[in-house]
């Protein structure tokens, strides 16, 4: 049964109300058609590709154009940018609050990524802070975060989780800890601070729809860390035991509040972990396919068995 | 033939759409449950998260399983993997279908991974047959056509019983990828793929006519927009594995970059077909980008930038156009958000954006010359102290 037959039936039998209806039957029709995903994928690429451009001329051409062009030019569009959007931001609140212009939300981040590279070119060419200049990066992150909650933008958040990181990564770089489980101590403070500051923010019901983001964002961090810290020559085995627990907690997380992609996390990141660490030092093709086999089917029998029981399309 | 019936497959639609319109505000939560109970099926379905998670680990214990049974029967030469294939093909075919009829799974994850991994292991097993040499790359073009055409055949197959859109794409695209080992002539082997993805593009949108977006009209909407997509590719001699050609051809295939993305738009526009729409806006992106190599002109620096200012500027005229008609709408177009999956695909691009960073440069300082510049290992649109 087509869908217009359907709903002429429900309306017939009084299941919907005639407005209801006519605004569905308006939309299953295309009477009306919304191209409000289009414009958005477009204002992205479109701000992705004018920053990537700006980054790469201003690398390409200082010296042809000079500092006092650049800057100039970079600061007249960061003010211009700014002015724009401040101009037009609906009043703070607590809760979400939908755009109703989302040429200001890509206006924004196109700024931030400019001012990125701003900060950047300044420091390349008048070394202000010299050994210190990953402090920008800090700087770029909080102002990001400010922006993001003021404007309720979810990519100047994510451009701002990750600046975080590459701070995270240059600060352990600076205090001389170059090996990979140093690298793996800050993916793991990373994550951890990014998790906590989610849940603060969270409980403060401060832009509450954002947490996710934090958790995705920290969870997949997190699980990387400790994934690479398996399969090394001692250790390996803590690390696989702490991928089963944060994964278990992970599972159980993502059940109790219906958010199945941190059920996948907590399953796929341990089963490579313990893997790793099981197969570790074997080279016989039939012990590991066998492996394979017989603990991938356990892990699909598991997941059926949750998919059946609280995993339903949703 | 269909493991599905027509009933079945209208009423999950109807159902999703319920959900979706309750979510959207155009129906109370009540309203939307009761009618969702009135259009359930009796299947087996799980949510997105979960279904790629079974698939991928049914996919890899599938492979493993092949790999442990030819090890275990110690087998070395061609001819015996390839019965090991094709005997492996049938069971995992005939395993898909076991749990779609007994277990009456739908888009579990299990079942289509089962079901994808026999279309590749009979591609495999007659590659194999048709040469003992299979894996002797000077030897391969023979096998591999075989090879592409029982893949073809195959997905066909899989996509008439189950209807999994991956199995109509991966049955189209073989069939045209037919024309690479099958054509000694560079030209003719793109002009035959081209023709292949054109062939299925009519079928497809002819079959569509009648259903619209109704099922079967969904999945042939897809499929047709693929085959656009995939002339294109093919006729695109700038992307990737590109060369040289003769003079008509190459200028020819120049226009159709232009004139492909055009028509596709104008179709997808008339007739308000969303993937058509998507789908040209990015062949349109492709061209803008391989206009300058095809024209074998110098790329600059600041042609990304002149690339954004034309995507931003037209998205904001578009918009501005759309805003000037009675109830924000020109001929049925809004720029409005409708629906509330809208809102959570752009939602879900913005955690994504977390993986791309514009405007980064490295996160090396003009004090640390061992860290060369092109780096952002750690992430992070930050500044950079280096260009």
């Amino acid at each position: 049964m087509r869908m217009l037959d359907r709903l002429a039936r429900w309306k017939e039998s009084g299941a919907i109300s005639k407005p209801q209806h006519d605004a569905i039957a308006g939309i299953v029709r295309k009477d009306r058609f919304s191209v409000y995903v289009e414009l958005n994928i477009l204002l992205y690429l479109g701000a992705l590709s004018i920053a990537g451009g700006v980054a790469w001329t201003v690398r390409e051409h200082f010296s042809d154009l000079g500092d006092f062009a650049i800057l100039c030019s970079l600061s007249v569009v960061l003010v211009l940018s700014f002015y724009y959007c401040f101009s037009r931001v609906l009043p703070f609140s607590m809760g979400e609050v939908e755009s109703p212009n989302p040429v200001v939300d890509y206006v924004l981040y196109l700024a931030c990524a400019l001012f990125s590279v701003t900060l950047g070119y300044i420091e390349f060419r008048f070394e202000v802070l010299k050994a210190a200049w990953d402090y920008y990066l800090l700087v770029s992150a909080a102002l990001f975060f400010v922006l993001a909650y003021r404007f309720d933008n979810r990519f100047v958040l994510s451009l701002g989780l990750s600046t975080l990181a590459g701070w995270f990564g240059l600060r352990f770089w600076r205090f001389g800890f170059i090996s990979p489980s140093s690298l793996r101590g800050a993916a793991l403070a990373y994550g951890a601070i990014v998790a906590a500051l989610g849940s603060f923010l969270q409980s403060r019901e401060i832009k509450k729809h954002f947490f996710e983001t934090y958790l995705h964002i920290a969870a997949n961090v997190v699980f990387m860390a400790m994934l690479s810290g398996v399969d090394r020559d001692a250790g390996g085995w803590l690390w696989a035991a702490a991928l089963v627990a944060l994964g278990t907690f992970a599972v159980m997380m993502g059940i109790r509040n219906r958010k199945f992609a941190f059920v996948a996390y907590g399953t796929i990141y341990p089963y490579l972990g313990v893997s790793l660490e099981l197969l570790r030092g074997i080279h016989d093709d039939v012990t590991i396919l066998s492996y394979i086999v017989v603990s991938g089917t356990a892990v699909v029998v598991w997941l059926v068995y949750l998919a059946r029981r609280f995993g339903r399309e949703s | 033939m269909r493991r599905y019936s027509r009933e079945v497959e209208e009423n999950i639609r109807a159902e999703r759409q319920l959900r979706e319109w309750a979510r959207s505000g155009l129906l109370a939560s009540d309203v939307s449950a009761s009618l969702q109970a009135e259009v359930s099926v009796d299947l087996r379905r799980t949510n997105d998260a979960l279904r790629l998670t079974l698939f991928a680990f049914t996919a890899v214990i599938l492979i493993a399983a092949v790999w442990l049974f030819g090890e275990l029967l110690g087998v070395h030469d061609s001819t015996s993997f390839a019965f090991i294939h094709a005997v492996s093909a049938l069971v995992s075919f005939g395993l898909a279908d076991l749990l779609v009829a007994r277990a009456r799974l739908y888009r579990f994850g299990v079942e289509e991974a089962l079901a994808i991994g026999a279309i590749v292991l009979l591609a495999v097993s007659a590659g194999e047959f048709a040469s003992p040499d299979f894996r002797v790359t000077s030897q391969i073009l023979f096998p591999l056509t075989v090879a592409f055409a029982a893949g073809s055949i195959g997905a066909l197959a899989v996509y008439l019983r189950f209807g999994y859109l991956l199995a109509a794409i991966l049955s189209m695209a073989a069939a045209a990828a037919i024309a690479f080992p099958l054509v000694e002539s560079r030209v003719g082997e793109r002009a035959l793929a081209a023709s292949v993805f054109l062939l299925v593009f009519f079928i497809a949108k002819e079959t569509r006519r009648p259903h619209g977006e109704d099922y079967p009209g969904d999945e042939y909407g897809v499929i047709q927009t693929i085959a656009w997509f995939g002339m294109y590719l093919v006729l695109n001699l700038r992307l990737p594995g590109g060369g040289e050609f003769p003079f008509a051809f190459y200028w020819t295939t120049y226009a159709l970059t232009w004139l492909i993305p055009i028509i596709g738009l104008t179709m997808g526009i008339r007739e308000k077909q969303r993937e058509m729409i998507q789908a040209n806006v990015v062949l349109a992106i492709i061209t803008l980008m391989t206009n300058k190599p095809y024209l074998r002109m110098a790329r600059h620096s600041w042609d990304p930038i002149l690339l954004g200012v034309l995507l931003m500027g037209v998205a904001i005229l578009f918009r501005r156009w759309l805003a000037k008609g009675p109830d924000n709408a020109q001929y049925g177009f809004t720029a409005k958000r409708l629906l509330a999956a809208d809102l959570r695909a752009v939602q879900l691009a913005g955690l994504a954006s977390a993986a791309i960073q514009p405007g980064m440069g490295s996160h090396s300082s003009p004090s640390s010359p061992a860290l060369k510049p092109g780096g952002g290992e750690s992430g992070g649109g930050g500044a950079s102290g280096s260009f």
